[in-house]
């Protein structure tokens, strides 16, 4: 099932209580890519899906499926496939009906139905046979969550929308159903838009990355351009973690790994900044060194096994101009 | 110490539930009592009883108090449900707002306010008003019982949407079954308003028509005239009211019962 190539155009939506959600929005979600939403809380992500699956009608703009202007379409006439952030499974209904809701109001033939059916549970790793006729308030969270994605997938939707799905499950599990995704991904060739303010989740899932801020996207790219080159210091910090220090023409961007302690006499880097270290965190395969420096703190992350100062210890920072990035704000 | 206190709790609540039903146990005995003085036990008897059984005017109020409750019941849970299962949440604000209000109106404003407009009107007075006047305020109180289960059962028939169901039909597969416990609360709720009121049936019901609390107020009124108006067979009217309204409010606690997860339910 080749997904459509999903594009909104300058979409505005202002809720009837005032409060803009959306602020002439551009993005461009790839045919059979997973693009990512990702921002904090309030930024319009939400909002933006529901108006891509018709939820929510914009008040200007116009949302386009393969060029085909779907704006004023109802969402049941838009073929799409939304796995809401609470699920939305039918709790009247069992594991197999829910899963095939999307086929019976389409009136396809039984036999259809139940291979259809069968096919989307075992896509998602559920056994037909075994959860078909299971109440789904007698499922765990992580398996619910792939009856909501058999139940969206079924349908071979032109567009799979995705709502953080994964947001309550705990994170092992969480971790599994993302690599499953793209599994699924990648057998079906969907189109996925899925929404997150995780940005791990972002960067394990997406083939492309829209960072969004109060109703505008600000920032487009795949994961490592928006990564290295982040457009601004609130895309730096939101996505990965980031030194941001004043410099000419604003901010220089820093990420941890790019920052070397250097010894008396080290030479290779194009910055250098004397200061104390603050504190020394060890976290797993990285640890964290935090330095004062003229009054900000910078963090540099090195790799376990390198020599690391205590607390109290006068260093010497540094990094190389390729490593640094200056934005303007 | 604990003990003592805990002991004191329980004779204490016990004592509320004997207070509360007290008075309707006592006027159930008395429904069997074959003595024509009050307050002498003068055996047990089902004779009050029979002379209902053969009562024609007991039997009209009967049908006409379940058929003005059904009637009252069905419309003003219809009339809510839409308001209900409203996904926008301006609406839903507006609803509630509005819906408190008749809840906690005093009930002889609410009679007067209808009686003076059927008058106003010019409506005929009947059982047709008697219907009107009791959903116009059991409309308020379907909503209330309706709101928990239609919030999720409108938000639910948003993903049958998505998933290629028309308005129509997310309503009918989805909405409706989702909200059926909060439709039988309200069918419930506004059938007992309704089948028990006495105030707003009195002051729109037009002469001639009379339900069983009314029947019951008419003959209380004018004691010992005739065996239909003894002291006995008041008591043994209202103690059918009482125990059908017992039976409707016990079938629904059954009902919600079977429903609790883990519990076996449909």
């Amino acid at each position: 099932m080749p997904g459509v190539e999903v594009i909104a155009e300058g979409v505005v939506k202002t809720y009837s209580g005032g409060t803009t959600a959306l602020r002439g929005v551009d993005l461009e979600a790839p045919r059979g890519r997973i693009t990512t939403l990702l921002g904090p809380s309030g930024c319009g992500k939400t909002t933006l899906l529901k108006v891509i699956a018709g939820l929510e009608r914009p008040d200007r703009g116009r949302i386009l499926f393969d060029g085909r202007d779907v704006t004023g379409l109802p969402p049941e006439r838009r073929n799409v496939g939304f796995v809401f952030q609470d699920l939305a499974l039918f709790p009247h209904l069992n594991v197999f009906e829910n899963v095939a809701f999307g086929l019976r109001v389409r009136r396809l033939p039984d036999p259809e139905v139940r291979r259809r059916v069968r096919w989307a549970l075992e896509l998602v790793g559920l056994d037909p046979g075994e959860y078909g006729s299971r109440r789904v308030n007698q499922l765990s969270g992580g398996q619910q969550q792939r009856v909501a994605l058999a139940r969206a997938l079924v349908v071979e939707p032109s567009v799979l929308l995705l709502d953080e799905p994964f947001a309550h499950l705990d994170y092992k599990i969480k971790q599994r159903l993302l690599l499953e995704l793209k599994r699924i991904q990648r057998e079906t060739g969907a189109t996925v838009v899925y929404v997150t303010h995780d940005q791990n989740e972002a960067m394990s899932v997406s083939h492309r990355i829209a960072v969004m801020r109060d109703g505008l996207v600000v920032q487009v790219g795949d994961p490592v351009e928006v990564y290295e080159r982040p457009a601004n210091s609130f895309v730096a910090s939101f996505f990965g973690e980031a030194n941001i220090l004043p410099g000419e023409g604003g901010f220089i961007v820093v990420r941890p790994e790019s920052v070397r302690l250097l010894g008396p006499g080290e030479d290779g880097v194009d910055y250098r900044l004397a200061g104390v270290v603050d504190d020394v965190v060890f976290q797993g395969p990285l640890v964290y060194v935090y330095v004062r420096v003229n009054g900000s703190t910078v963090r540099a992350a090195l790799p376990r096994g390198a020599p690391t100062p205590s607390v109290g210890d006068r260093v010497v920072v540094g990094w190389s101009r390729r490593d640094a990035r200056v934005v303007a704000e | 110490m604990v003990e003592a206190g805990r002991r004191l709790a329980r004779l204490y609540t016990y004592a509320l539930i004997a207070a509360l039903y007290a008075p309707i146990v006592v006027m159930a005995a008395y429904s069997f009592d074959d003595s024509k003085f009050f307050g002498v036990w003068g055996g047990f008897t089902a004779r009050w009883y029979r002379l209902l059984a053969h009562d024609p005017q007991a039997w009209e109020a009967l049908r006409n108090s379940v058929a003005v409750a059904v009637a009252s019941a069905l419309i003003s849970t219809a009339l809510a449900l839409p308001a209900a299962l409203s996904t926008r949440k301006v609406d839903r604000d507006l609803a509630s707002l509005l819906t408190y209000p008749p809840v906690i109106m005093p009930e002889i404003t609410e009679a007067v306010a209808l009686m003076i407009m059927f008058l106003k009107l010019g409506f005929p007075l009947g059982v047709v008003s008697v219907v009107i006047g009791h959903t116009a305020f059991n409309v308020a109180y379907a909503y209330v019982a309706l709101t928990p289960a239609g919030s999720s059962g409108a938000r639910l028939a948003m993903a049958a949407r998505t998933l290629g169901a028309g308005p129509l039909e997310a309503f009918l597969r989805v909405a409706v079954p989702v909200s059926m416990p909060g439709i039988v609360a309200a069918l419930a709720l506004t059938f007992m308003m309704s089948f028990t009121d006495f105030t707003k049936t009195l002051f729109t019901k037009g002469p001639g028509f009379v339900t069983l609390p009314i029947l019951i107020w008419n003959r209380a009124r004018r004691p010992g005239l005739s065996p239909y108006t003894s002291q006995p067979a008041i008591a043994a009217l209202s103690t059918v009211l009482v125990a059908m309204s017992i039976a409707v409010a016990f079938t629904f606690t059954l009902y919600q019962a079977r429903r609790q997860p883990g519990r076996g339910g449909a």
